[in-house]
């Protein structure tokens, strides 16, 4: 087999596949085979319906219309009997490390092509953060996008009233880029929208009023139109740190 | 002031173990004999359990379990009276877990949407239908917008990892 991952577990990106066409025992064991072979891949690979960052193909689905590389950004691997005329192609029975190898390469495609995605969106990002843009969490994510402490974290606060990326990273002790990556994994799953737009009038279950009680932050202009919070009448200032400190948990307050 | 935090859900959801992994008094339990043939347990809580926390100012934190059955609804909107947030356990073994969980949405909904709730599904090592995905869908389609996350109230840690969430909605 191939040299299992190096990365911490908990940093290797997240790529999802759909699967289309195969027979219900092979997309089964194909999709048990991603399982098992999850601790030596590069990356943490998770199945969903579709608009996967992979798409797995039976060699029997009809070969989809030529398409300049930009117009086609999801990579195809057809799995069957039959290479097909382009594209990778993992033929039947499947062998793990074939596998392990195939997913790895196009694992390394994908995360690359998004961070080429990412350091456009980046620079859009910035100049929403410039404006003020907060992002608004829709629902909560699907497990799979919730694959570290950070993540749960930032989607809780998220979940809790809309944040800019800057007052993401301040709420949160996350970095700026691990803060735009979620946001990123977020938008792409449907499962965020910006203040700029989308916004569905999906009911927030928290006071849009509630604070942060234990430690005046300053936004400076990352949300010039928001009003200072207001103190919550049942929290009393200190108390979420003192309940903290007797949980041992550390402080989740901002950087100073 | 009373601080407190409220732990709800059906009986054997395991409110009363979640309360005792962090609480520093053996929690306070009203128990009585289970009458209820559906629930494989000799014992439940009628009344409340309680546990408690001392802050180092020495202020309690009060660790409140309602009472599991509707028909103690009454006492919920009590003790949701001044709390601080809300733990919603489920039982994913049950008939009908989503529909146990829409009762305690509908029963805290004033609670939740003032201040911060987390819902913690367990025995899904067991049970894995349904999965997060439908939890999250049900509580979207209530209009609640919280964590929902697989839990083991048996351990002290994931009952820890269950408050931070509240207490990171409260601080946000």
């Amino acid at each position: 087999m191939n040299t299992p991952a190096t990365a911490p577990r908990a940093r290797r990106p997240l790529l999802s596949f759909s699967v289309e066409g195969l027979p219900a025992r092979d997309e089964l064991l194909f999709k048990s085979l991603v399982r098992l072979l999850d601790h030596r891949t590069h990356q943490h690979w998770a199945w969903q319906v579709e608009d996967a960052d992979l798409r797995v193909v039976g060699d029997r689905l009809p070969a989809p219309p030529e398409k300049e590389p930009a117009d086609n950004p999801v990579p195809l691997l057809t799995i069957g009997e039959t290479p097909p005329p382009r594209g990778p192609f993992l033929r039947l029975p499947l062998h793990a490390d074939a596998l392990e190898a195939m997913l790895n390469r196009l694992g390394a495609l994908v995360v690359h092509a998004r961070e080429l995605g990412l350091a456009a969106a980046s620079r859009r990002r910035n100049e929403q953060a410039a404006h003020g843009e907060e992002y608004r969490l829709l629902r909560w994510p699907s497990a799979t996008l919730l694959d570290s402490t950070l993540r749960m974290k930032l989607a809780t606060l998220l979940a809790s009233r809309p944040a800019s990326l800057q007052a993401l990273q301040q709420r949160s002790n996350a970095s700026a880029q691990e803060c735009a990556d979620f946001i990123s994994v977020l938008e792409r799953a449907g499962f965020v929208a910006s203040s700029g737009g989308g916004a569905t009038g999906f009911a927030n279950s928290r006071a849009p009023e509630s604070i942060w009680p234990d430690s005046h932050i300053s936004t400076g202009n990352d949300a010039p139109h928001a009003a200072p919070p207001a103190p919550r009448a049942n929290v009393e200032p200190g108390l979420l740190a003192r309940i903290r400190s007797r949980l041992g948990l550390l402080s989740s307050g901002p950087r100073t | 002031m009373e601080h407190k935090i409220l732990f709800t859900g059906t009986m054997g959801a395991g409110k009363t173990t979640a309360i005792a992994a962090v609480s520093e008094i053996p929690p306070v339990r009203t128990e009585v004999r289970n009458s209820d043939t559906s629930v494989a347990k000799a014992t439940t809580t009628v009344g409340l359990d309680y546990g408690e926390l001392t802050l180092d100012n020495g202020e309690k934190l009060r660790l409140y379990g309602t009472p599991g059955q509707m028909r103690f609804d009454f006492m919920w909107r009590i003790l949701a009276r001044g709390a601080l947030g809300l733990v919603v356990l489920v039982d994913n073994s049950r008939p009908d877990p989503l529909a146990d969980l829409e009762v305690y949405l509908d029963g805290f909904a004033e609670l939740i949407e003032k201040t911060a709730c987390v819902v913690a599904v367990g025995r899904m090592e067991t049970h894995s239908e349904p999965g997060l995905e439908a939890y999250a869908q049900r509580m979207q389609d209530k209009g609640v917008l919280c964590p929902v996350l697989p839990a083991n109230v048996t351990d002290p840690q994931q009952v820890v990892q269950l408050l931070e969430l509240l207490l990171i909605q409260l601080e946000a």
